[in-house]
């Protein structure tokens, strides 16, 4: 019998699913994952630890930072809502790109990785959304800390609710462009097992070239790395999210618009992401290496 | 039957043995540093990481004003301070973290119990896991330092100062290392290794000024900072390097001082209440649970 006529025989019948099954099964996916957080109390207390302390550090270095030069490399004076909305920005960033991946060698290394995607697909998709939005979750619950810790600590922030909700599609956008680039790895790493670091380092690359805690314009000193970080989703997704939210800048001053443009440009790299996803998954499949680690 | 007559049932008379105690600690270090390598892109990430961090610090440093890094005493370069505090962190992970994440590890694995119950000390082979976390931070150190000189950064290097930072490293590591003792003590206790390690190293880096000086900090939270060994130990390697003084100058004689004095006392109650712990966990057969 060929692999094809095996899989086959033992195929779920899709039809059977519903759009409703569908839905309720990624909520059951993103449920039971937020269940398993919260019953880890120690850690969720640290997590809380973290917003606070990361948050504090940049206060302090606020103090040492000088208004005038960052006036002068076109940014307000307010290095605490600089540094703060580039920290809550980067809570996205491994949750987007490399958790997925790391929730994947979870399961392989538990030995439940090949029943999950064993099933019919299409309670794998509603449990790889689930695992997305999981993420998603937890990263805003840390994304809302920290700059509600920051605007404790005096970050001047805009009060236009006008900007804020900008700064919500911004969001969503610098998410879904690095989830793709989550989704897509995360398949990758079915079959290259040594991916997961290499996520995780490319996070730190990405958080380094967006210019997290400082202006982006030091690195014109450096052409290559300039350019380099122009060539990243991130740095135009934190430009925009902090001009948004520190300076209240429209989307429709050129600057924004360029920015917005070369971060809708990496749209189509969502859908790309599941045909990725798709492909190295069968292929697993076919080999039988779905639990292989 | 109660615990104590099965315990004795069951223990061996000890053996006298042969092998010499360093070359235990060496074979605990080797283990350490085979296991460790083959997870080769961990280390390339943990590597790169910390470039990444001195290159983020290095253009940090040109928006930050000298005065405040000035008053601390450490000159007029935020790089070169930043800088240190970056090279000696791994001392620093090594000496809070090493030993919780070597019993969390085996936990994990469920390997401890059956190392706790060879004929080898337990301390023996977490001693050549520290020497093994040293020698990977003295690698760390003898990177950055050197990147951290071609970015500008003004340090003094010489052999007096070279010295020094030797005997300061060391000193920093038997000042911390109770504090890791008591970390690893809580990880048998309460089954939860990495955030306890990982917090203790964050709360410590931030209060002794890693990134910026303590003087900075309000009066109550810079008393905090001074309960702290690891304050004294980047003052003194801070404030050595930079003026390219010995350990004989005052202010580095004095934290080596308090550094030892730190040592002295809070060792043995470390090792009392981790061998309480440790007792409890064999006794209640809780060794392996995680």
């Amino acid at each position: 019998m060929s692999v094809e006529e095996c899989l086959k025989v033992l195929k779920f019948d899709e039809k059977t699913h519903g759009k409703l099954v569908f839905l309720s099964r990624t909520w059951a996916s993103w449920y039971f994952q937020l269940k398993i957080f919260f019953s880890y109390k120690m850690q969720l207390a640290l997590e809380v630890i973290d917003i606070v302390l990361s948050t504090l550090i940049y206060y302090f270095i606020s103090f040492l930072v000088s208004p005038q030069d960052l006036v002068k490399l076109g940014y307000s004076p307010d290095y605490v809502a600089f540094a703060v909305s580039g920290i809550a920005l980067s809570r996205y960033i491994w949750t987007s790109v490399a958790r997925l991946a790391h929730k994947m060698r979870h399961e392989i290394s538990s030995g439940t990785f090949e029943s999950l995607a064993a099933v019919d697909i299409d309670n794998f998709r509603s449990w790889l959304l689930g695992q997305v939005l999981y993420g998603f979750t937890w990263s805003s619950t840390v994304f809302f800390g920290t700059l509600l810790t920051g605007f404790l600590l005096g970050a001047g922030f805009t009060r236009n609710p006008l900007m804020w909700l900008q700064a919500f599609l911004i969001v969503i956008l610098v998410v879904a462009v690095h989830s793709a680039i989550g989704i897509m790895a995360a398949g990758m790493y079915i079959m290259h097992k040594q991916l997961e670091t290499l996520l995780v380092l490319m996070s730190v690359v990405i958080e380094f070239f967006g210019g997290v805690i400082y202006p982006l314009s030091l690195l014109l000193n450096y052409p290559i790395l300039y350019y380099i970080a122009l060539l990243i989703p991130f740095t135009h997704g934190l430009e925009l999210f902090r001009r948004t939210i520190i300076d209240g800048a429209t989307l429709t001053s050129p600057m924004m618009l360029l920015h917005l443009g070369v971060l809708v440009a990496f749209i189509p790299l969502v859908y790309i992401s599941f045909k990725v996803f798709e492909h190295y998954l069968n292929i697993a499949k076919k080999k039988g290496l779905l639990s292989v680690y | 039957m109660s615990i104590d007559a099965l315990i004795e049932l069951l223990s061996e008379p000890k053996k006298v043995e042969d092998t010499n105690t360093f070359r235990k600690i060496w074979a605990a270090m080797i283990r350490r540093a085979k296991i460790r390598l083959n997870y080769k892109t961990w280390m390339l990430f943990d590597f790169a990481t910390t470039l990444f961090m001195v290159f983020t610090y290095f253009l940090l440093s040109f928006i930050i004003l000298p005065e405040d890094i000035s008053k601390a005493g450490y000159g007029s370069s935020y790089f070169t301070f930043a800088l240190i505090g970056i090279a000696i962190s791994h001392y620093i992970t090594a000496s809070l973290r090493s030993l919780s994440l070597t019993i969390r590890l085996e936990q994990f694995y469920g390997t401890l119990e059956t190392i706790l119950s060879t004929p080898t000390d337990f301390v023996i082979l977490f001693l050549g896991d520290l020497m093994y976390y040293f020698l990977y931070s003295t690698i760390f150190l003898i990177i950055i330092i050197p990147l951290g000189l071609l970015l500008g950064a003004n340090l003094v290097m010489n052999v007096i100062t070279l010295i020094t930072l030797v005997i300061l490293i060391v000193l920093l590591m038997m000042s911390n290392l109770p504090i890791g003792i008591l970390s690893a003590a809580m990880v048998l206790k309460f089954k939860q290794g990495n955030p306890i390690g990982w917090a203790l190293t964050w709360i410590n880096q931030f209060f002794a000024g890693t990134f910026f000086p303590i003087t900075i900090l309000p009066s109550f939270a810079r008393l905090f900072s001074l309960a702290l060994p690891l304050t004294y130990s980047l003052d003194a390697i801070r404030y050595s390097l930079i003026w390219g003084v010995s350990i004989l100058h005052p202010r580095v004689l004095s934290d080596a001082i308090v550094m030892i004095i730190y040592s002295v006392v809070s060792y043995p109650i470390a090792v009392k209440v981790f061998k309480k712990v440790y007792d409890d966990a064999r006794r209640k057969g809780s060794l392996g649970i995680y």
